[in-house]
């Protein structure tokens, strides 16, 4: 099978995927009335059509800030995968284990902090 | 791809970078040019891992921690950059002036704002 | 346990505390914690124990170092549980990043791997571009943050493309692989590794503020609240030279002919800038910011002269310093507290004021100048012997000349203190203050005692 018979296959998956989003999105959602506001793409909350130099809201940094958090948590997967048949080989995988809970467990200390001090709050 | 190609793109991203973060009056564009620094020394990094001899998978390794660490650091940077700009809807650098030598002991220095 | 896991738990542990109610425990938590890992890394003290598979190592160079650094963190610890101390700072969060920050320091005597030096500079600055900005209403505080991010990471570049380059040229991040590699290479004049060791030491010397990387130092720590400037200007500078020294005396003695008279060049132009800047100033902050640059010039000296004995002078000389200027920013604070500004004049009549602050004032200053029977003078004395016993006698006479050129700024607060009229009512300490105040003199007047053991030890 060659990259593109893959590609095949997965045409058809991507699409039932996006379908069956839109279709239990449609089935869960508030049903509003027309206005322009809902005919427009949705970017963020952001104006859509206009100069591109604007200013963002400073609300949008502060969950880049904790964006930033998973965003190294997913850094360290590559050298965990690197080791990981071997240690798993030799007996070592609770270890492992052990190890991942607890860098996850101190990541989610951090997220717990600024969320009780209300950093996630949207105002 | 050779060893000198690598180095050639890292010396030149870091020279960038260095310019950049003297040159530049916006505090986003000084950020990036730092940012531009670290990552030069990254790519340095992943070509000696490649391409020497020794410690191989240690070069791989500190690149992931740079990345780590540059992440961190830019966390804390646009943290003071929010807490700036919601104290002075500002962010030119060259309206920093709060903090410098006594007027006395530079003469050309004009009128503190 | 390693000493970096108790402190950073630690850390966690008081950041955490302030979500609860039990704020007030917070600050006694801290110290106690502090006083257990100085504990623990005294009972270390000669077991030589190689960490995290050989990438740290607490032998007696790093133990010394942990120990000053331990000790001056739990002092300005102590300060922040002064109920006199402006309330707009939050003092549970800068706290925690206190000891996050002194982590990162400790990590820096002690590295033995390139990785643990780059780990440790960045978890000593990252937590301090905060803190100089804690009090984030203020115009001051965020421009001195904004400042301190820049040269600081701006550094950081440099020292990042340096330690890649020597990586590149020796294979290794190890302090030791590096060291035989030099040896075993020691007439070719490599351009990678020569590269590498200047970024290498342009990185350092923006964080120990020697010329010509200074220029950040006076308006951060003007701008920075108090007492995160007394954590600038001994913990970090203490951290910074310790890891500069470790750095050069482990790894690169080999090449010592092809960066001695780099660090000499910067030590001489770190010695006039501080010194010379320093008689221009009003500002009694930045009057110790450029205090704080000048020693950085002193301290360069002992890596100069690398050798039996200079790790124990240059131990010897950053104790002195640091606990000296730790007195002086407590005066600030408490000149602060009762009213008055950080200008030199709001110190004027202080010893009417306050006798006891006014003495330990006077003691601090005077062994910042190198008066003799104070830890200043020791400090001084073995550094310098130790840069004739190698032959830098230039450099020696200059830095003498320098000392004195100190005298005349040392001796503006003293005069200040007891021969103008009192600038304001007598006023009392806290008992934090008291106690910090008590102990810093105490060591500044008792390391007299000590040089010869220290000497021996190290």
């Amino acid at each position: 099978m060659d990259a593109y018979t893959v590609l095949i296959y997965f045409l058809p998956l991507g699409a039932l995927i996006a379908g069956a989003a839109m279709f239990t999105g449609n089935l869960l959602s508030i049903k509003t009335k027309e206005s322009a506001h809902k005919r427009e793409a949705y970017e963020c909350g952001e104006v859509i059509i206009g100069d591109a130099r604007i200013q963002f809201k400073v609300g949008y940094y502060l969950f880049a800030l904790l964006f930033v958090i998973f965003d190294v948590e997913s850094l360290f997967l590559f050298p965990v995968a690197r080791i990981f048949r071997g240690q798993v080989a030799s007996g070592l995988a609770p270890h492992l284990l052990l190890d991942l809970a607890i860098f996850v467990v101190v990541l989610s200390l951090g997220l717990a902090y600024a969320w009780r001090k209300g950093a996630l709050k949207w105002d | 791809m050779t060893l000198e190609r690598c180095l050639l793109l890292a010396f030149a991203l870091f020279a960038i970078g260095v310019y950049g973060a003297l040159t530049r009056r916006h505090l986003v564009g000084l950020l990036i040019s730092i940012e531009l620094m670290l990552n030069a020394a990254n790519i340095n990094l992943a070509a000696f891992a490649h391409f020497r001899p020794g410690d191989a998978t240690g070069g791989a390794t500190f690149a992931l921690f740079t990345i780590a660490v540059a992440a961190c650091e830019m966390a804390a940077a646009l943290s003071i950059v929010v807490a700036m700009y919601r104290r002075r809807r500002n962010l030119d650098l060259d309206k920093l002036r709060s903090l410098r030598e006594p007027i006395e002991a530079e003469p050309g220095a004009g009128k503190a704002p | 346990m390693s000493l970096y896991l108790i402190l950073s738990i630690l850390g966690a542990l008081v950041l955490l505390s302030s979500l609860g109610r039990g704020k007030r425990l917070v600050v006694p938590l801290a110290i106690a914690g502090l006083l257990g890992a100085l504990a623990v890394t005294g009972m270390g003290l000669g077991l030589d124990h190689p960490l995290l598979k050989g990438m740290a190592e607490f032998d007696r160079y790093a133990v010394l170092f942990s120990c000053l650094l331990l000790v001056l963190g739990t002092l300005v610890v102590l300060l922040l549980t002064n109920p006199n101390e402006r309330s707009d700072i939050p003092r549970v969060e800068m706290a925690a990043l206190l000891l996050f920050s002194l982590t990162g320091g400790i990590m820096m005597a002690s590295f033995a791997h390139l990785v643990m030096l780059f780990l440790g500079v960045e978890i000593l600055s990252i937590p301090l571009y905060i803190l100089a900005g804690a009090r984030k209403r203020e115009r001051a505080g965020n421009e001195a943050a904004l400042k301190y991010f820049i040269t600081g990471s701006f550094a950081t570049g440099f020292l990042l493309f340096g330690i890649a380059l020597i990586y590149g040229a020796t294979g290794s991040f190890s302090t030791r692989a590096i060291a035989a590699w030099a040896e075993a290479n020691p007439a070719v004049f490599t351009p990678m590794f020569h590269l590498g060791l200047l970024l290498m030491l342009v990185g350092l010397a923006f964080k120990i503020s020697a010329a010509p990387f200074h220029f950040w130092a006076p308006d951060v720590y003007e701008g920075s609240p108090s007492i995160v400037t007394s954590f600038m200007s001994t913990v970090v500078k203490v951290a910074a030279i310790a890891a500069f020294y470790r750095l050069f005396s482990e790894a690169f003695p080999a090449a010592a002919d092809a960066w001695s008279w780099v660090i000499a060049a910067v030590a001489a132009l770190t010695l006039a800038v501080g010194n010379l800047g320093a008689l221009a100033q009003r500002s009694f902050k930045r009057l110790m910011a450029y205090s704080g640059i000048s020693h950085a010039g002193f301290l360069l000296l002992a890596l100069l002269s690398v050798g039996p004995g200079s790790a124990g002078a240059l131990w010897i000389y950053a104790a002195a310093y640091s606990f000296a200027t730790l007195i002086a920013f407590v005066s600030l604070l408490a000149v602060e507290a009762a009213g008055g500004g950080e200008s030199l004049e709001a110190l004027s009549g202080l010893g009417r004021r306050n006798p006891f602050l006014g003495v330990c004032l006077t003691i601090s200053m005077l062994s910042l100048i190198g008066v003799p029977p104070l830890a200043g003078f020791f400090g001084k004395l073995f550094v310098f012997g130790n840069a004739v016993s190698q032959r830098h006698v230039v450099l020696v006479v200059f830095a003498v000349v320098m000392s004195a050129v100190g005298m005349a700024y040392y001796m503006r607060p003293i005069i200040q203190t007891w021969l103008r009229p009192p600038a304001g009512s007598p006023f009392q300490l806290s008992t934090s203050q008291a106690w910090v105040l008590g102990i810093a003199t105490a060591f500044v007047v008792l390391l007299a005692a000590a040089p010869v053991w220290v000497m021996r030890f190290l």
